[in-house]
């Protein structure tokens, strides 16, 4: 399973749990079999009425939108909430406005966003208000205090002028943050950093949150507007009327009904079912799996249908199975700053050996993605420019899917290994989840690794352990991470490839640049796409990084998968190809 | 001397014609272990769970040897040739010399299993010597001398056997994945105060009995070694360089082992209890023989039937320990093949791949059977008062 994790190593404790979540789970979705690279959806036109069952295994991280960073949070929350811009599942590379009017309005020296509101749009009760430029700002400021723990606020809104470096006492006010008026919201950043502002913008950070209600939850630490969250989109979680969450019996169930305050004409969701039913503690994800193929009504949630079941599904159960794009790449990742992975001819000589193939397996086989060579997936912006699926001839190491051992061995010579094997006597520390099918992949990776002669020293720690005490850890001494993965957290290169591969971004704990990456010339063309505006020079330019760091040969790419998702024959089926999973307020009974 | 002499059997010939001489019977004695193989031979169970426990030690230790008259792949060669496009593995094939099929890594399960044999034996071997040997020694020195010995060694039992030991493992699992593992003889502080420990408790316990003879002090401190001998090897070890204990086979050989021995322990202290006060003790004692001796010596070979049954019997509880460990993930690391491992991994897909986790598991049942059905074998033959099967 995948989840959409392991991003930016920014706050502390949340990220390190989520991202261990993360990590495990996948990507995404399109309602085709070709799986991974596949453009955009059919919308179908639903039939009104009905309700579903979601099975899922765990619950939600948080309803609070300042919170939530788990992808069976966002496959709930977007249905119920509206951030100043989303996607529409017709095309899941372009954000459209959602609470905003229109695109914002970028200043020439790519330093502030002006971005009109729609007017009108009213909260779930008991709030029954509209929606004011203040509940955005609010919304943002509280995400930067310790008392509403966000994974990714300072990672990805640091750049606002004002905004805290460290989670604050209470909530403060940032000083780049205005409303000239109340449906008028100004963001200032101290960077020209706006292209990355506005793709981030789609994050749960921008679903307004009405101060006078909250104030008195997020008093308290941490906060408790979680239990008491409000509305914008179609639907909400059932509540009193004080608004407690009184539908939502945490680790065991959601009921889910329709907001009555929300107005169909300002969103561009259909919202065709009167609700849904979260059934949580389905822990088996066989069992639940096979049970949604073969019932009535059933809709997956955060288990993702294992490899067993998705061969039945493939051959049986065609038309309830869909696939959604991850927009990440699996990659194995070798520790550059420490021998003999600081050879840049080593790294050459171990990506031209390995049998990429035989990882995707690990994974399901090529009905869940095509094989990665570089770091922007397909669809994503600067895929194109990147090369598209077939790798440059110049990266003669990635040209062969199932390993060229006569190249490796070149490298390996060039590297100063005459025989072409490693003939070293270091012992190499490889930290592999214990868990499948990253074990399986891990298994494959070593038994590849010996082949060339590496001794190794093997590990299997639980997932979390793999990223709390090693790979994220860079001091831990690691030389080999072979789970790791990233996946979008939103639509720019710099979701997928600052935290990756910039140099300035390796930290001392909950690393994500896994390879230790530090290349001037990666780091220079990385700072030169963050400062570049929206649109096609940008991805041009993120099309550049990638080609740079798969010129760095960091790491092993293997995959670019994507999220198969089931449901049962009754139910018509729309992805969300952002949190990869079904968009509920798109789904319907046929 | 042995309380346990060789038994006086009178072999029955034919009849005796009336009037003639009679000859008197012959009488043949037997030697203990004659009366046990005979006893043995007689049962045919036993029989025959000892030559399956036999043919698979030869299948263990020749294992390279059979998979190569076999032509089939080594346990550890991984090939997509024997996946689907899913990657699901492939089932029993004899055309492809894959008899028991293939894992989801493409690796031959015939050769895997026998390959765990191995491991499985191997560790079962290993740490049941390692709790025998830990086990009677510990026991025959509480039950020999008693009083302070006896409450120490006891009380360390207790401690012992109250140790969760699922958890034990799974934490020295947990906590010795770090870099190469535990640097447990880096503890040279606590060897250190083992010794002194040791040292101070050999001389104070004769001090409070207000002993004053230079040989209850030696008595002491042979039996303080049990404190202070660990605390030597850790430092030894320490000096050069430590000692790193990896999860694997070094972690599931600990835990057996501190497991293990002090069930074995209690079974012979109680023995010892009863036979230090026997007449052939006694009489060693009056002729000066050293403790050692008569603790090793005499009443040792007095412990070998419940030393054999309870080795025979631990052998299997230790196997299905090893297989559970790596059912766990703290046994054995990959890509070490081993029955529980293999067992574990092909839960998840057992409904796909039945052959994945049923050859491992017939493999472990009926290793374990065997080793079960000599075990009583072994008692009914040693001890023939005890109810047959």
């Amino acid at each position: 399973m995948s989840r959409r994790s392991l991003r930016l190593a920014l706050a502390a404790g949340v990220l390190v749990a989520l991202s261990l979540v993360v990590a495990a789970c996948g990507g995404s979705s399109s309602s085709s079999t070709s799986a991974g690279t596949s453009g955009p959806q059919t919308v179908p036109t639903g039939k009104k009425g009905g309700t579903v069952t979601v099975l899922s295994s765990g619950d939600v991280d948080y309803m609070d939108p300042g919170q939530a960073y788990y992808t069976f949070s966002y496959q709930m929350l977007y249905s119920m909430q509206r951030p100043l811009y989303y996607f529409d599942p017709k095309d899941s590379t372009k954000e459209i406005p959602d609470l905003a009017e229109a695109a914002p309005q970028i200043a020439g020296d790519n330093k502030s966003l002006t971005i009109k509101i729609k007017p009108n749009i009213k909260y779930s009760p008991p709030v029954n208000r509209a929606v004011v430029c203040d509940d955005i700002k609010y919304a943002m400021e509280r995400a930067f205090s310790a008392n509403v723990p966000n994974a990714y606020a300072v990672g990805y809104f640091g750049d606002i002028v004002g905004a805290p470096k460290t989670p604050t006492n209470g909530v403060k006010n940032i000083s780049g943050i205005t409303c000239p008026n109340s449906t008028t919201l100004k963001v200032e950043l101290s960077k020209p950093s706006a292209g990355t502002i506005y793709a981030a913008m789609v994050m749960p950070i921008t679903i307004p949150v009405p101060q006078s209600y909250a104030a008195p939850f997020d008093a308290k630490n941490p906060s408790t507007y979680n239990q008491h969250v409000v509305f914008t989109g179609p639907y909400q979680v059932k509540s009193n009327s004080s608004g407690e969450l009184t539908g939502w019996q945490q680790g065991k169930s959601m009921t889910v009904v329709r907001n009555p305050n929300w107005d169909a004409s300002t969103d561009f969701r259909p919202a065709y079912l009167d609700g849904w039913e979260v059934q949580m503690g389905n822990n088996d994800a066989a069992v639940s799996s096979k049970r949604i193929l073969q019932g009535q009504s059933l809709v997956q949630g955060d288990g993702a249908p294992p490899a067993q079941v998705l061969k039945i599904a493939v051959s049986q159960y065609k038309d309830q199975l869909s696939f959604s794009p991850s927009g990440g790449t699996r990659y194995i990742a070798m520790n550059t700053q420490k021998p003999p992975f600081n050879n840049i001819n080593v790294r050459k000589a171990v990506i031209a050996a390995f049998d990429r193939n035989a990882l995707r397996l690990t994974r399901g086989g090529a009905i869940i993605g095509p094989i990665a060579w570089g770091y922007l997936p397909p669809n994503f912006p600067g895929f194109k420019q990147s090369g598209g699926l077939t790798p440059p001839k110049q990266f003669d190491y990635l040209q062969s899917d199932t390993g060229n051992a006569q190249l490796a061995a070149e490298y390996m010579k060039k590297a100063g290994y005459p025989s072409g094997k490693y003939t070293g006597s270091q012992q190499l520390l490889m930290i592999a989840t214990n868990a499948d099918p990253g074990k399986k992949t891990a298994e494959v990776a070593q038994a590849m690794f010996q082949k060339l002669g590496f001794k190794l020293t093997f590990r299997e720690v639980p997932q979390d352990t793999l990223y709390t005490k090693f790979c994220g850890v860079p001091k831990s001494g690691y030389n080999i991470c072979p789970n790791v993965g990233f996946f979008k957290d939103f639509v720019d290169g710099s979701s997928l490839l600052v935290p990756t591969f910039y140099g300035p971004s390796i930290i001392p704990a909950n690393n994500t640049n896994w390879p230790l990456l530090n290349d001037p010339k990666v780091n220079s063309l990385v700072q030169t796409a963050q400062t570049t505006p929206p649109g096609p020079a940008r991805d041009q330019a993120w099309a550049n990084v990638n080609f740079a760091v798969t010129a760095d040969a960091p790491a092993v790419p293997f995959v670019w998968d994507a999220q198969p998702i089931i449901v049962s024959k009754n139910v018509q089926d729309v992805n969300d190809d952002y949190s990869n999973s079904p968009f509920m307020s798109f789904l319907s009974l046929k | 001397m042995s309380s346990a002499g060789p038994e006086l059997i009178q072999e029955t010939g034919g009849g005796i014609a009336p009037g003639e001489f009679e000859t008197p019977a012959e009488i043949a004695a037997r030697s203990p272990f004659q009366l046990f193989w005979g006893r043995i031979r007689r049962d045919k169970v036993t029989l025959a769970a000892l030559i399956f426990i036999l043919v698979l030690i030869f299948c263990a230790i020749f294992a390279k040897q059979i998979i190569a008259i076999l032509g089939v792949r080594g346990p550890n060669d991984q090939s997509t040739k024997y996946l689907d496009s899913f990657g699901s593995a492939s089932g029993p094939n004899f055309s492809t010399h894959t008899f028991f099929g293939t894992d989801g890594l493409g690796r031959d399960v015939f050769a895997r299993t026998l390959y765990g044999a191995r491991i499985s034996l191997a560790v079962a071997f290993v740490s049941t010597f390692f709790v025998v040997v830990i086990g009677v020694v510990t026991g025959i020195i509480a039950g020999y001398y008693r009083g302070w010995a006896d409450t120490l060694l006891s009380r360390l039992m207790d401690v012992m056997l109250a140790f969760p030991v699922l958890l034990l493992a799974l934490g020295l699992g947990a906590a010795c994945a770090y870099g190469h593992g535990c640097t447990i003889a880096k503890y040279d502080v606590f060897g250190r105060v083992l010794i002194v420990a040791g040292l101070i408790g050999a001389i104070i316990v004769p001090m409070v009995r207000r002993s004053r003879v230079p040989r209850d002090y030696l008595k002491s401190l042979a039996a303080w070694c049990v404190v202070i001998v660990p605390g030597v090897v850790l430092v030894a070890l320490n000096a050069h360089g430590g000692l790193y204990l990896s999860p694997g086979l070094p972690v599931v050989l600990v835990v057996i082992v501190l497991a293990g021995w002090p069930y074995i322990a209690r079974i012979i202290r109680g023995q010892v209890l009863s036979l230090r006060e026997k007449e052939f003790v006694e009489a060693a004692i009056a002729m000066g023989a050293s403790d050692r001796r008569i603790m090793f010596r005499h009443i040792l070979p007095n412990l070998v039937a419940p030393i054999i049954v309870y080795t025979t019997l631990i052998i299997p509880t230790n196997i299905l320990f090893e297989a559970a460990l790596s059912f766990l993930g703290v046994g054995v690391q990959p890509p070490t093949a081993s029955w529980g491992a293999m067992i574990s991994d092909a839960t998840d897909i057992f409904d796909t791949a039945w052959w994945y986790m049923t050859f491992p598991g017939v493999a472990l049942v009926l290793t374990v059977l065997a080793f079960n059905l000599v075990g009583d074998g072994m008692q009914d033959a040693l001890n023939p008062r005890s109810s047959g099967r």
